[in-house]
Order: structure tokens, then sequence, then C-alpha cells
């Protein structure tokens, strides 16, 4: 505090409660007989206030956030091993590593019937 | 009306009440102490009201309330709470959000009945809200919020943690905080303050 108003730096160890109790009293006093020193007191008070309503809903939004961005990512993940396995459903030999050399070649019967599988539109 | 309630917490004992309240686990002090307020232990009442006296002076503040009165109302809001744990009406106690709302009840109580005893030229002085939005109102404006979540959101990392740890949980002191997060107290300090700032800052420019 200078001689002649409240300096911020003051004004935050007030609302902080980081003042001793003559420090305190003193600020106290000077805002009473100070019109901007009130008005400043107010607007630190304000900010002070507004800070204890603002600090749970950010943290709330930040969670909210890295949820909805894990979800995204079990997502995708999901997404992945369900196509894996539609693939598999649909056609065994793509899913099971079956060797494709084995696939292509010549084995008969069988053999034919793979490759027309793996290859419908060359039919 | 107010005079007997210094004896409820001396000046130069909160000092020491502080310094025992920050070497102990936040968990274990709330909840410990929630049942010893329950139970009437007075030692306990006054490491509340030590604790978080400041904040209803500050609550009170910001509703234009002159400092002397603001401390006033205070004390005669952790009154009242004694006296409704005495009578056994208080179900559970949740610290500081029953002791704000107490002390915002009676301010309101207080400029209503001061209001009508001066009349208008009186009550001006006693800085009566003037149709001018409180800063709950302020601050839950939609425009309003948004910035400010904003301006929370553009800050470092680190000091945004800083700031949700300490101002989340109304338990934790400075030094808990600081030491939690491994930085210095001054730094804890500082990063607040420059939150405050830029959230002052942007308050004085919200019409």
């Amino acid at each position: 505090m200078n001689d002649s108003h409240v300096s911020d730096e003051s004004f935050d160890a007030y609302v902080s409660d980081v003042l001793d109790a003559a420090a305190r009293a003193l600020l106290e006093a000077h805002v009473a007989a100070c019109e901007p020193c009130e008005h400043a007191l107010l607007r630190h008070a304000r900010a002070e206030q507004a800070m204890y309503e603002l600090a749970p809903s950010c943290r709330a939004a930040r969670r909210a956030t890295a949820v909805l961005r894990t979800c995204a990512i079990a997502a995708g993940l999901l997404a992945v091993l369900g196509l894996g396995w539609a693939l598999h459903s649909k056609n065994p030999s793509l899913a099971q590593g079956v060797d494709r050399a084995d696939a292509m070649r010549p084995a008969g019967d069988a053999g034919v019937a793979a490759l027309l599988d793996l290859a419908p539109d060359h039919q | 009306m107010f005079g007997g309630l210094g004896r409820l917490y001396p000046v130069e004992s909160v000092g020491a009440l502080q310094a025992q309240m920050i070497t102990r686990p936040t968990s274990d002090r709330v909840s410990e102490s929630a049942g010893r307020l329950m139970a009437g232990d007075r030692q306990a009442w006054n490491e509340a009201i030590a604790r978080h006296n400041q904040r209803l002076v500050v609550a009170l503040l910001a509703r234009r309330i002159r400092p002397d009165r603001a401390r006033d109302l205070a004390q005669e809001a952790w009154t009242r709470l004694m006296e409704q744990q005495r009578r056994g009406v208080l179900l559970r106690i949740e610290l500081p959000g029953l002791a704000i709302r107490q002390a915002l009840f009676l301010a309101q109580d207080f400029l209503r009945a001061e209001s009508l005893r001066q009349g208008a030229d009186e009550s001006r002085l006693l800085r009566t809200p003037s149709g001018e939005p409180s800063v709950e109102q302020r601050i839950m404006s939609r425009q309003m919020l948004h910035r400010a979540r904003a301006m929370i959101g553009s800050l470092p990392p680190r000091n945004r943690e800083i700031f949700e740890l300490c101002y989340d949980d109304p338990h934790l002191s400075h030094a808990s905080a600081a030491e939690h997060l491994g930085v210095s107290v001054q730094h804890v300090r500082q990063t607040l303050c420059e939150v405050r700032k830029r959230l002052r800052q942007l308050l004085k420019e919200t019409p």
C-alpha cells in the first residue's frame, strides 16, 4: 500500500487472505475513506468470487473433454476390431491368416473356389 | 450485536491454526473436521472460521457490502451456524458453502432493514445493490461464462492446474497446493494473481 492508494498486490493479498490482521485492518480503514480504492476492492472481490465459481465448471469441462477423447479412442478401436470381425465372418480365410500362397496355389476345386471367392469380379 | 464474537477466534491464534491445518491431508481433515463440527467441538469451529472467514467477507464485498459490515455479517453468520448446530437443526455441515449462504442471507436481510429504516438517501450510503447485476448474475450470463472459460482455457496447462486445484478445493491452502504440484508457494500466488488480474479485466470489459 502506498501513500495514496492501495496497490493491486495488496488487494490480491487481502482477498486471498494472506495479509496479517494488522495489514488487513489498515487496508479496510483506508478503503472506508477512499472511494477509488473502494471501487478497486469491489473489482477484486468480484474477480475472486468469480474464480471460485469458475474453477469447478472449468475442471468439469476439462474432465468431460478427457472422457470424450477416451471414448473416441475406444470407439475407434472397437470399429477396427468390428471390421476385422466382420471380415473374418464373411471370409475366414482372410482373418485366419491362411497363407495366400496356399490360396493362390492351384489345389483342385478347393483352390479354384478360394480364388473365385477372393476375386468375384474376375469370374 | 456482534461484539462478543471476537472471542471465537483470537487473531494471534489464526496463524498457528493455519500452520497446523496445512500439514495434514485435505480429505482426511475435511471429513474429520465435519464430524467434529457436528459434535460441537469448539476448536473445530475456530479452525473452520480461521480458514473460511475471509471467503465469506469477500462474498459479501462482491455484493457491495462495506468491509466493516462484511466482517460483522460474516461473524454473525458463524454464530448463527453454531447456534443451529447446538439446536441440532443442521443435518450436515459443508463449509464454506453453508456459511456463505448464511452470510448472504443475513446481508440481504440487513440491507433491506437498513433501507427501510433510513430512507432512500441514506440507503445509498449503504451501497445497496441498485439494479446492477450481482457477480453471480454476471458470471452466469452466457457470454461472460464463455469468455471466462476461454480465458481459463488459454492459460498454460500448469497455470490452469494451479488455478483449478486452489479454487476447486476451498479446503486446500496455497502451501498444500504448492507442495502437491512441486512448486513454490510464491509461484502459486503469482499465478493466481495473474489469473485474477485477467478475470478482473474481463469483468471490467463486460457491460
